[in-house]
């Protein structure tokens, strides 16, 4: 596909999936498994997309949306590493590991500016929501919902398209990023999320499941392997 | 209730959260979907300044507001609703069966299963939450606030179920790092202690309740250093 044209599809891409994490259903596409995999859809390259979400959901997974409080940014982490990753493959033909290390980090860092934007994008929803209070008909609400809309989708694209322009400046220092072996890489960060789940789900309930989960795993292992 | 009408109600909750703010929270999501069952084509409005409950059990919040709204204190009914509901829902949908689903999912991915490993996050996800949001509606105008006992009841029984499930689940995961198959047969595998040694660093921090942006930084280094070493 034309390189144009495919930065294009990812940031459509983008901004729908940001839909999903407030504006529309609330399904689960735009977590960072998922997300890296339909980017990576996008740019040709599934199963990297799919490694690489295996890579970013763990650090996010204990981020919660509770009440009021507005937690890091699983959903934005996972789009602007996505597309950092395919960007950095794409354009500069950088090795899987070198990308996925520099996709970590500027996913670390959307993962706090997407809350800022989340934080704004609340303040203009509370303007079209003071709209919303003197209207009268119901088709008038529509159109400020679609309002809402556009403004959770413009979201989604601005942060793919700042990915996409972090990639372009960082492809002349990618080559001091060291090569880290994709298993430990992959070690690294799924302990992160192993470890918080543990404690997220209350860490003396879970330790005999815990347990349990790992003596299962003993047992196919010897029956594999022997 | 007929099936077109759930269906509706289904489609209208999907933006239950849309125009979310700090002011007045989810109430122009619920005036939305209140105005929509007015024959009138008027707008709607939830009683009291803002509605807040986890977005999946909107639909049961809805339905009760809908059955109670000719009576007095509906307001009051409300407020006990919302706060009842999303402490509990929240528990059960954000802390419990988001991770979860999304562990079986990343279990199947490390498997060497990306398609089944997304699919099952996804099913395992929605089947749970859009299912309650596709019934809480019937449900909420048939039972009204004395519904509310059952629903926690409901979801009390689904966490009891789902958490020892995902402490297994990680369990696994872990022991997968640990006691790996070959190469051919799993995704990945890594050297033992290599796990051991992020896993431990990873517990501390989670103890320590500090940022798993942290932990990711320190992480990386340590991945780094041990690279020079290893």
């Amino acid at each position: 596909m034309n390189p144009g044209l495919t930065i294009a599809v990812i940031c459509t891409i983008s901004g729908l999936l940001m839909l999903d994490k407030y504006s529309i259903g609330e399904f689960g596409i735009s977590q960072p498994l998922v997300a890296s995999a339909l980017i990576g859809f996008a740019a040709g390259d599934f199963h990297s997309g799919v490694i690489l979400g295996l890579l970013l959901q763990p650090v996010w997974l204990i981020e919660l949306p509770i009440g009021r409080r507005i937690p890091l940014d699983a959903q934005a982490a996972g789009i602007s590493g996505a597309v950092t990753f395919f960007s950095l493959r794409v354009l500069s033909n950088t090795g899987f590991e070198v990308a996925a290390i520099a996709a970590i980090l500027v996913a670390a860092g959307a993962s706090l500016w997407g809350g800022l934007l989340d934080h704004l994008a609340r303040r203009i929803n509370g303007v079209l929501a003071r709209k919303m209070e003197t209207v009268r008909y119901r088709r008038h609400l529509v159109f400020i919902h679609v309002a809402a809309l556009e403004v959770a989708f413009i979201r989604g694209v601005v942060l793919a398209l700042a990915a996409f322009g972090l990639s372009l400046v960082a492809i002349p220092v990618i080559r001091y990023i060291p090569f880290v072996p994709l298993d430990r890489l992959l070690a690294a960060t799924v302990s992160i999320g192993l470890a918080g789940g543990l404690f997220l789900l209350g860490f003396k309930k879970q330790v005999i499941p815990w347990l349990v989960g790992f003596a299962a795993w003993i047992v196919v292992w010897v029956l594999v392997r022997f | 209730m007929g099936a077109g009408k759930i269906l509706k109600n289904f489609a209208t909750q999907l933006l239950v959260q849309n125009l979310w703010n700090f002011a007045s929270e989810q109430r122009s999501g619920m005036t939305f979907i209140l105005s929509s069952r007015s024959k009138r084509r008027i707008v709607v409005r939830p009683p009291g300044e803002s509605v807040n409950t986890n977005p999946y059990l909107a639909s049961f919040l809805t339905g009760v507001i809908v059955r109670e709204s000719h009576r007095k204190g509906v307001e009051g009914i409300k407020s006990l609703l919302e706060s009842g509901l999303a402490a509990q829902a929240d528990d059960l949908y954000w802390r419990v069966l988001r991770p979860t689903a999304l562990l079986a999912g990343l279990f199947l991915v490390l498997l060497g299963q990306p398609l089944a490993g997304l699919c099952v996050f996804l099913l395992g996800f929605n089947i749970l939450a859009q299912g309650e949001r596709l019934v809480g509606y019937a449900r909420g105008l048939k039972m009204g606030k004395k519904g509310l006992s059952m629903v926690l009841a409901s979801m009390a029984r689904t966490r009891s179920v789902l958490a020892p499930f995902a402490g297994g689940l990680m369990g696994i995961i872990s022991a997968m790092f640990v006691f790996n198959l070959d190469r051919a047969s799993a995704a990945f595998s890594v050297n033992w202690f290599v796990f051991a040694g992020f896993f431990t660093v990873s517990m501390v921090f989670a103890v320590l309740r500090i940022s798993p942006l942290f932990n990711l930084l320190t992480n990386l280094v340590l991945v780094v250093i041990l690279g020079m070493f290893i």
